[in-house]
This record gives C-alpha cells, sequence and structure tokens, in this order.
C-alpha cells in the first residue's frame, strides 16, 4: 500500500511535463497550418489582384485606341505608386481585391508594365507581336501585373524562416481574334430568315430579338439565340457587328500617284462600255485632254482614278454634251485590267455603277467603289462573266436619292460617306454626274458563275494601306447607308432616336443585293451587308468560302457557307484576353 | 480501491469514438485537402487550356512554338497540384462540341490538340468558346476501417475509383476560350 501511495507520487507532475512538451508540437502544427492556409489564401487574391489589374489596364488601352484604331503606345510602367493613366486604373482594380503597394503594413507590393514587344510566358512559350504579315495569334499591346505580399510566418520563425511570399502574375493582351460564324445576322426590322435549307460550317449567329429571326432548316451550329441582345446597349452582346464603328472603307485624301493633287483622277468613259471606248482624262474643270486615250479601243490596263460614264466631245462644253443619265451604267463587254503600275494599290471608282455581263474584269489588289446606277444597280454580274481578283474589295455605294442642289454636304444628300463626298467635289464631271441623279443606289446583282475567282483584301499585303487593315478579308461591302435605318456620316449606327435595337428610320427603300448563283459564288473572304439589306438567293444551292454579315437570308434556294481556309481573309476583331 | 479498473473501462468506451473522431477529423481534412489541391489544379489547367488552346496556326509559326495538347493541360494540372498523382487522377476534357474525352493524366494524348478546331467543321478552340475539366481523385479514407462492408468499396464511380473505402473526389472548372 505503502509502496503504491510512493509510486502514485512519483508520478505527479508527468502530465504537466507531456503537456508542455506536446503543446509546442501542437501550437508548431497549429501555426504550419495558419501559415499555410493563409499563404495559401494569400496566393488566391494576389491572383485574383493581378488578373483584375491587367484586365482592366489592356481594356482601358483597348477603348482609348479603339477597335479600329492603329497604334498603343506602351509607357513602361513600374510598381502600382509611380504609374498613371491605364496601368493606375489597373492598379485601382487591384486596390478592389485588396492589393495596393505597400499595403498591409508595407508587405504588398503590386508591379505593372506594358510592352508591345513579343511576350514570353512563364513556362518559356512566346507570344509574337502582331506587325507586318502577323496580325492573329499575336498581341498588339501586352500589360503583365506582379502581385507580391510577404507573409509573417508562425511555425517556420523557429526553423529561422521569418517571412514567405506569396505571388501571382497575369498578362493581360489587346489581341485580334478571329470572329465565329460563317452568317451572321443581325436583322432588326422585322425579315425573318428564310431560305431553307442553310448550311453553315462555323456556325450561324443570329443577333436578333425578333421572333422569326431564326432561320429554319441550319446544318451547322447555332451560336447564339435570341434574345441575346441587350436592349439600348450596343456594344453589350458580343454577336453584334463585328464591324461596328469601323466606318467606311476609307478612300486616299490625295492621289496616290500624285497625278491629280489631293484627289484621285477623273476619267470620261466617251460612251458605256469600257474594254471599247475612248477614255480621257478630265481635269477639275470637267474639260478632258484629249491628248491621251487611256481605253484606246482594245482590252486597257488602267489606273486608280474616278471613272464616269460621259458624252463629252472635243469642242463642246461640259453641261451642254455631257448626258449622263441614271440608266447610264458603265460596263465590260471586253477585258478590262485595273492595274496601276506605279500605285501598287489602287483605287477605281465606278460612277453610276458597273455591270460586267460576258466581258473579263481582272482586278488589281484595290478598292473599287461601285456608287449608284439607280435601277440598273450598283455592280451587276451575269453567269457568263469572267472576273478575276486577289486583294480586292468591292463596295457598292450610292445616295438615297438623286441630287437636286449642288454636291455640298449641307444641301446634297448626307448619307454619301464624306471621303466619297469629297471626291465628288473635287472634280467638276463628278459634280455634273451626281446631279444628273446618276448615283442614286439601287439593287445590286450579283449572279456569277464559275469563272469569277476574286478574294478579299489581304491585311498582310505589303502593299495595303495601314487605314484598310481593320477591313482585312471583306470581299464585298455594301454601304451602311444602304439601309432602312440612318447611319451617321462616319459609318456608326445613328442611335439618337433610341437604343440598338430601335435605331433612326431612314425612310428610304431598301435595296436588295441580289445573289441569284448557283454552285459556287467566286468570291472568297466576308461579304458585309448590315442591316435591312438581305441576299436573295436564287433556286439552286450558293456555296462560297465566306463569312456573311447581312440582315437576313430570304429567297428561295440553299447555302452553304464554310469560312476562308486563309485565317486573314476571316473577319477579326480586336479584344481583350488574358494570355497567361 | 472499488474505483480500480474504472480508468480503463472508461478509456474503452470513451477513447474508441475518440479516436474514431480524431481519425475522421484528421481524415476530413486530408480529403478536404486533396480536394482543394485538385480543384485549384483543374483550374490552373482550364486557365493554362484558354490562354493557349486556340492553337493558332500563326502564332506557332511565328513564336516557333508546338499545339497545345492534351499533355500539356494535363502536365498544367499535375503541376498545380503538388502531390496528385499521374496515374489516379482522372481528367475528362469537355468542349463544345466534341466528344468528351476521358483519360488518366498519365496517359493524355502528346499528339492531339485539345480543344480541337479548324478541321472539319469544329471550332472549339475559338475564343469565345466555353470548354470544361473536370478531375476525379480517388481518396482512400482510413475511417473506412470503421465502416461495415467497406470491403466492397464505397465507389461513386465504380471503374475508376476500385479499393475497399475509396471515394472519388470531383472537381470540375469551366472558362471561356480567350486566346
Amino acid at each position: 500500500m505503502e509502496h503504491a501511495m510512493k509510486l502514485g507520487r512519483g508520478r505527479r507532475g508527468q502530465a504537466l511535463l507531456l503537456v508542455t512538451l506536446s503543446l509546442f508540437a501542437m501550437c508548431g502544427l497549429l501555426g504550419l497550418a495558419v501559415d499555410l492556409g493563409w499563404s495559401y489564401f494569400v496566393k488566391k487574391s494576389a491572383q485574383s489582384a493581378a488578373d483584375a489589374a491587367a484586365l482592366a489596364a489592356a481594356y482601358q488601352a483597348l477603348s482609348a485606341v479603339g477597335e479600329t484604331g492603329t497604334t498603343f503606345t506602351a509607357t513602361g510602367g513600374g510598381d502600382c505608386d509611380g504609374v498613371t493613366g491605364n496601368l493606375l486604373a489597373g492598379c485601382h482594380y487591384a486596390e478592389q481585391n485588396y492589393f495596393t503597394p505597400g499595403g498591409n503594413g508595407g508587405r504588398q507590393k503590386i508591379n505593372i508594365r506594358d510592352s508591345l514587344a513579343a511576350l514570353t510566358r512563364q513556362d518559356l512559350t512566346t507570344v509574337p507581336p502582331c506587325g507586318a504579315g502577323v496580325l492573329v495569334g499575336c498581341v498588339e499591346y501586352t500589360v503583365t501585373v506582379r502581385t507580391v505580399e510577404t507573409i509573417p510566418q508562425l511555425f517556420s520563425a523557429i526553423l529561422g524562416n521569418g517571412a514567405a511570399l506569396s505571388s501571382a502574375r497575369a498578362t493581360a493582351a489587346v489581341v485580334q481574334e478571329l470572329v465565329n460564324g460563317s452568317l451572321i445576322l443581325l436583322d432588326r426590322n422585322g425579315v425573318d430568315a428564310v431560305a431553307s435549307p442553310i448550311g453553315v460550317q462555323a456556325g450561324v449567329v443570329v443577333a436578333s430579338t425578333l421572333p422569326g429571326a431564326i432561320p429554319k432548316g441550319v446544318a451547322g451550329p447555332i451560336f447564339a439565340m435570341n434574345p441575346v441582345a441587350s436592349p439600348g446597349l450596343p456594344d453589350g452582346p458580343q454577336f453584334l457587328d463585328p464591324m461596328r464603328g469601323y466606318g467606311q472603307p476609307p478612300l486616299p485624301t490625295t492621289d496616290p500617284d500624285g497625278q491629280c493633287g489631293k484627289s484621285l483622277c477623273t476619267y470620261a468613259v466617251i460612251g458605256i462600255d469600257m474594254s471599247s471606248s475612248s477614255i480621257f482624262r478630265v481635269g477639275v474643270d470637267g474639260v478632258a485632254d484629249t491628248s491621251r486615250d487611256y481605253g484606246g479601243g482594245g482590252s486597257p490596263t488602267l489606273p486608280s482614278g474616278n471613272y464616269v460614264p460621259s458624252a463629252w466631245a472635243p469642242g463642246c462644253g461640259l453641261t451642254s454634251c455631257h448626258s449622263v443619265t441614271p440608266s447610264n451604267q458603265l460596263s465590260i463587254g471586253g477585258t478590262v485590267t485595273f492595274n496601276d503600275p506605279s500605285v501598287p494599290f489602287g483605287y477605281y471608282l465606278f460612277y453610276g455603277g458597273l455591270s460586267v455581263s460576258g466581258g473579263k474584269m481582272v482586278m488589281g489588289q484595290g478598292e473599287y467603289v461601285f456608287i449608284g446606277g439607280g435601277a440598273a444597280g450598283a455592280l451587276t454580274t451575269s453567269s457568263t462573266s469572267d472576273i478575276e481578283g486577289t486583294g480586292a474589295i468591292l463596295i457598292l455605294t450610292g445616295a438615297s436619292g438623286p441630287f437636286t442642289g449642288t454636291v455640298t454636304t449641307a444641301s446634297g444628300p448626307t448619307d454619301l460617306y464624306p471621303s466619297l463626298l469629297t471626291q465628288i467635289n473635287s472634280n467638276e464631271l463628278l459634280v455634273v454626274a451626281a446631279e444628273a441623279g446618276q448615283l442614286a443606289f439601287g439593287p445590286s446583282s450579283l449572279s456569277t458563275g464559275p469563272k469569277v475567282n476574286v478574294s478579299g483584301l489581304d491585311p498582310t499585303s505589303s502593299v495595303l494601306p495601314l487605314n484598310l487593315i481593320p477591313f482585312g478579308g471583306i470581299v464585298l461591302w455594301q454601304d451602311q447607308a444602304d439601309s432602312t435605318v440612318n447611319y451617321l456620316p462616319d459609318g456608326n449606327i445613328d442611335l439618337s432616336c433610341g437604343g440598338i435595337n430601335t435605331p433612326c428610320p431612314k425612310g428610304v427603300a431598301n435595296p436588295v443585293l441580289n445573289v441569284g448563283a448557283s454552285g459556287n459564288l467566286g468570291l472568297t473572304g466576308t461579304i458585309y451587308q448590315p442591316r435591312g439589306a438581305w441576299i436573295n438567293i436564287g433556286t439552286g444551292t450558293l456555296t462560297g468560302n465566306l463569312q456573311v454579315i447581312t440582315g437576313a437570308v430570304t429567297g428561295g434556294g440553299g447555302v452553304n457557307l464554310s469560312v476562308p481556309a486563309n485565317l486573314n481573309l476571316r473577319l477579326r476583331r480586336r479584344v481583350v484576353a488574358l494570355i497567361e | 480501491m472499488r474505483k480500480r479498473g474504472n480508468a480503463t473501462i472508461e478509456f474503452t468506451l470513451v477513447g474508441i469514438p475518440l479516436v474514431f473522431v480524431l481519425i475522421s477529423t484528421i481524415e476530413m481534412a486530408r480529403g478536404m485537402w486533396i480536394y482543394h489541391t485538385l480543384a485549384y489544379a483543374v483550374k490552373e489547367g482550364t486557365r493554362y487550356a484558354v490562354a493557349r488552346g486556340q492553337n493558332n496556326s500563326i502564332q506557332l509559326a511565328q513564336s516557333g512554338s508546338t499545339p497545345t495538347t492534351y499533355n500539356d493541360v494535363c502536365n498544367a494540372v499535375v503541376q498545380a497540384g503538388a502531390g496528385l498523382l499521374r496515374e489516379d487522377l482522372t481528367l475528362t476534357f469537355h468542349s463544345a462540341t466534341a466528344a468528351d474525352v476521358t483519360t488518366t493524366a498519365d496517359k493524355c494524348s502528346a499528339s492531339q490538340t485539345w480543344p480541337p478546331g479548324d478541321s472539319a467543321g469544329v471550332i472549339d478552340n475559338q475564343p469565345g468558346q466555353t470548354i470544361s475539366l473536370t478531375g476525379l481523385y480517388p481518396f482512400v479514407s482510413a475511417i473506412s476501417m470503421f465502416w461495415p462492408g467497406a470491403g466492397k468499396g464505397m465507389t461513386f464511380q465504380p471503374l475508376i475509383c476500385k479499393g475497399a473505402g475509396t471515394l472519388c473526389l470531383p472537381a470540375a472548372s469551366q472558362d471561356v476560350m480567350q486566346f
């Protein structure tokens, strides 16, 4: 008994010792759990802050430059307490995620840098900068954000490691993305898409909120169904007009070959057929220089310029001999080549429209503008037309009605886009043509056969003017003014009457672009017809390597579209993307 | 002296549930650790794919890099998920239109690109398209020793998570293709 009591007395205090010792270990483990947990939490916060800051700074840069601007500038950046502009805006977003320079007791640090150069990711893969010949899969502008926080340690401090680092890095970039969809339907005017069947390899994008906008018999994915639009928000859904805000494809402000000063040279086609008529250059006063016949009567190669049908003859005054009427559509009955040896990228404007029926039209790289034509149409082709061209954009445009006064933006139609008005006002012959009502637009009819082979603007071409790069891939562009809704002179939709779904009406008849081909349309790239215009399919099935942006598809035939294999000919949009 | 042996009985009565609770706590913590590791890893893998998966041919040609494959995404997942064993980690790759692909992380194809695109009308790799990645990881819990009939295995996914007392921890991440 006594022995037992002695034993009991001898064990006293052991628990205290054991608990004390184990408390050290338990506190250590507790500290480890807190250290790791907190580091993990900070790591996530750091990543969120870096993501938000990088995206915000890049968005800010994009909105400042715009989707169509040509240049970004990089300031280099640095720590957040020393940056300005869009980088500072990015830092504010990091702040919203509780990351501030010197924050949390001086333990936080944020570094934000922007660059126009190639980006090397943390895994050493590289993304090239955009430049000549590289437009897709490259970066135009990058913002890289690094967030770091020093974390005091509980557990590992015992082992001499007093602090740990939690850091994150994110890079957002302004990039050019390819736009999805073989067929993008923008109709907001109640025109149902009824063509059936529609085969669309890359899908249909339906941006309309109207009932019946979804085409029937679609073979291919449908990307967005109604309702996808946010009423009143022009930039809300991503599947609105991918070319919105781009305005019209620009014309040069000076004559590229320097022969005619501040505008393109103007040529009078004496007669109608460009392949067989005499073609004289006309001075600003409307008087032709007959010393050189550019047409020459047989298979001419014509330079960059304004072409207008004219009854001009030596000895006649301008107004008395100029007998153009709305029905004087230019035509090509033989072979005509448009290629200006002194200007690698040409501008060819056809006043009164053009008919290529049975002739051969060879198109060099250039912008081809078909103006007016009235009832005859801006561009008319037939199944026997032979049209060849690479890197060409065909623009269908015109005024909403005949001119009744002088051609000024004040009294003439304001729906001709400004650079075209500048051309018209530069030459008296063009003014006369405009006042004769020759420039009123009308329905265009494309009925093409196996000999048509035209591909759109090549944005990687070294001769393409910089201001046309955003229009890369476009092969046929119908003027936005050619619409039942009103467009502003800069090409944007007039939203003063309401939102994007209720734009201001224009109150004019809506010309149709008839595409009556059966078989291959022969165009490669993008057909752009925004609101109100639509393709009127014939009885056969139309095929093409095309992306078509249109109001709606209607008609009796079918359509089978596959996107161009050449990525440069596909629609692109400038967006912000997280690239690491 | 009549209290002799009480401690043993009490310890026995209290100790068994106590040990059960202790093991349960540790196992739950371990399970949550694995789950969070898996969730983070899957999220990182998805991020890797949305930031690189477009596989734009121009970019690849310019940068000299190779297309993003299933294996690249698997590597991104495993690198982010410290301690996850490749042979145990089952990943399901889901994109907009292509059929789902399920594989363990040690057998990811190094030749097939993911997300698929630009062929035969499939454009799952294009920006704006939604992709998702699902991870399954087996968790063998010591709690199963208390579970009657655990020998048969508690399997949610019998083909993947075999074995006694094996739980399959799932984690999924979805994102939109960016670049």
